[in-house]
Order: structure tokens, then sequence, then C-alpha cells
């Protein structure tokens, strides 16, 4: 019974929805250190190092784009405005988390712009694949009709 | 032809034509047969109405009840929904969610939503949602199943 209590709980609920922001918030993780140790790699050599406290920040501003998707773009509501919110906020994040932590403080000031372009970019991408995909089905859902439909047509005549 | 009618204690109603031959006549009587067998029952304003399976744009089941749809009508049945596609699957008749079946002849497109839902447009413009949990299903009937 406490089971189910828990299961059905406003907290289980949270933790569930939240939880499905994992996805983003791995990817874009990657994409935030792969990019910071690029620039160590270019500017200053192959030794180049990422401290703990970064990451950590890195983590949380990936977590809040994450939770941001959630929250703006959930399935049953997607469309063009929510999409372009999600973009510009998470944009605000990464501008917001670098700039007040000084991720790139001892890179050449190109490099945070460079970042945060790309993130846009990489978010636009993302819903365009994801609408693209979508496209890609639906049309192969109606070819599949159409042949179905031929050939139930055939065999009733 | 001689017509005889016994009552027998039978769970089903059985015909048996017995014949030398297959001539017109019994071919005629055999093709009656056959189309009442393969008609649905409906009922509305306590009237029975046969259709063809083919009539139904599609059916749903609401507290307990089970209703056909056509394009000019709305009437009840007694069966369940998965009697009906059990029956009638051959004619196009697919479960698409827990309270639905959908008839694919009268589908005039589909779309793929997000969420992994399919939304059916019918040939009245009606809208269906397919749930995620019978998409296989449609996907398999259409021969675009990706294993």
């Amino acid at each position: 019974m406490h089971t189910e209590k828990l299961k059905n709980s406003g907290f289980a609920r949270l933790f569930v929805w939240t939880a499905k922001a994992k996805y983003t918030m791995g990817l874009f993780f990657v994409v935030f250190v792969l990019f910071y140790l690029f620039f160590g790699l270019i500017t200053e050599g192959e030794t180049v190092a990422l401290d703990f406290f970064t990451a950590l920040q890195m983590v949380f501003a990936c977590f809040f784009i994450g939770i941001l998707q959630q929250a703006l773009l959930p399935a049953s509501k997607l469309n063009r405005a929510r999409c372009v919110l999600w973009v510009l906020f998470g944009v605000v994040i990464t501008l917001g988390f670098s700039v007040v932590f000084g991720w790139f403080a001892q890179f050449p000031r190109w490099c945070l712009v460079v970042f945060v372009l790309f993130v846009a970019v990489a978010m636009m991408f993302m819903i365009i694949l994801y609408y693209l995909e979508l496209q890609r089905e639906t049309k192969r859902l109606n070819q599949g009709l159409e042949q179905y439909q031929k050939r139930n047509t055939k065999a009733e005549g | 032809m001689k017509i005889r009618v016994e009552h027998v204690d039978f769970e089903e109603n059985e015909i048996i034509l017995r014949c030398r031959e297959l001539d017109d006549e019994m071919l005629e009587v055999l093709a009656v047969l056959r189309e009442r067998s393969a008609k649905l029952a409906g009922f509305k304003d306590g009237e029975t109405h046969l259709m063809q399976p083919s009539d139904v744009l599609f059916a749903e089941a609401v507290d307990g009840k089970t209703f056909l749809y056509t394009t000019d009508a709305v009437l009840e049945t007694h069966r369940s929904l998965f009697s009906l596609q059990e029956a009638y699957g051959e004619t196009g008749l697919l479960r698409i969610s827990k309270s639905q079946l959908c008839n694919l002849h009268h589908v005039a497109k589909l779309k793929s939503l997000p969420n992994s839902r399919i939304e059916i447009t019918l040939d009245n413009a009606e809208r269906l949602i397919v749930s995620r949990r019978y998409i296989q299903d449609l996907e398999e009937k259409l021969g675009v199943a990706d294993y």
C-alpha cells in the first residue's frame, strides 16, 4: 500500500518528469565539455583540464536546458513559438552560466561567441530534425496506407 | 425445393443445404445466405439495421456500449470491439485504441505526431488518434513495420 502511495505521489510524478530531461542534459553536457576541451586544445595546447566545479556548473546548466525542454516542449503542445522560446532560453542559460562563472575567461573572446552560437544552432537543428523525422514517418505511413487500400480493393473486386 | 426447419438445442444456428449439385437456384440461395451472414446488425430507435462491415467508418466503446459510426448514422451493436475485430478484421477494421476500432478503407490520410502517436483523418474529415500501444499493429497491417 505504501508502494502504491509512493508511486502515485506528487514526488514520484515530479521525479519521473525530471528524469525525462536526462537525454538532453547528457547530450548537452558532452557538447559543453568537448567544446571547452577543444578550445583549450587550440589555444593552449594538448594539456588542458576541466576542473570539477566548472564541470558541475555545466551539469546544472544542461539540467536547466533539459528541464526547459520538458516544460516548454511536451509532445502534446509542440509548436513553433515554444520551439523558439526553448532555443532562446537555452542560449540565455548557456551565455549566463558562461559569463557568470567565467568558463571561457582564459580563452580568447571569440571562443564564447562560437560556443553560444553553436549551442543555438544545435538546438535549432534538434528541432528541425525532429520535425523532418515526423514528416518522413507521415509519408511512409501514407504510402503504406495507399498500398494497403489498393491491395484490398483488388482482392474484394 | 423443400424447406424444413428443425428446432434443436445447439449453441449456434446452423444452415445446411442439401443438393445433388449446386445449380443456379442453390447458388442464389447460397449467395443470399452468405451476404446476410456477413452483414453487421446495428440498432437505432428500436429498429435493427443491417449493414456491410465496409460501411462502418469506425467503432467506439463508451460506458459499456459499442457504437458503429457510418457516414450518415450512429448505431449501437451488441458486439464488443474484440468480437468485431475478430469477425471483420479482414474487411479493414483495426483496433487503434482501448476504445476504438477504425476501418482502414475509410482513412483519407495519416499523420505522425510527437510522442509516438498517429492521427487518422477519415473520409468524413473526422479525426482519430492511434495510441502508442496499437501503432505496431497498424504498421504491420500497412506493411511498414520496422522490426
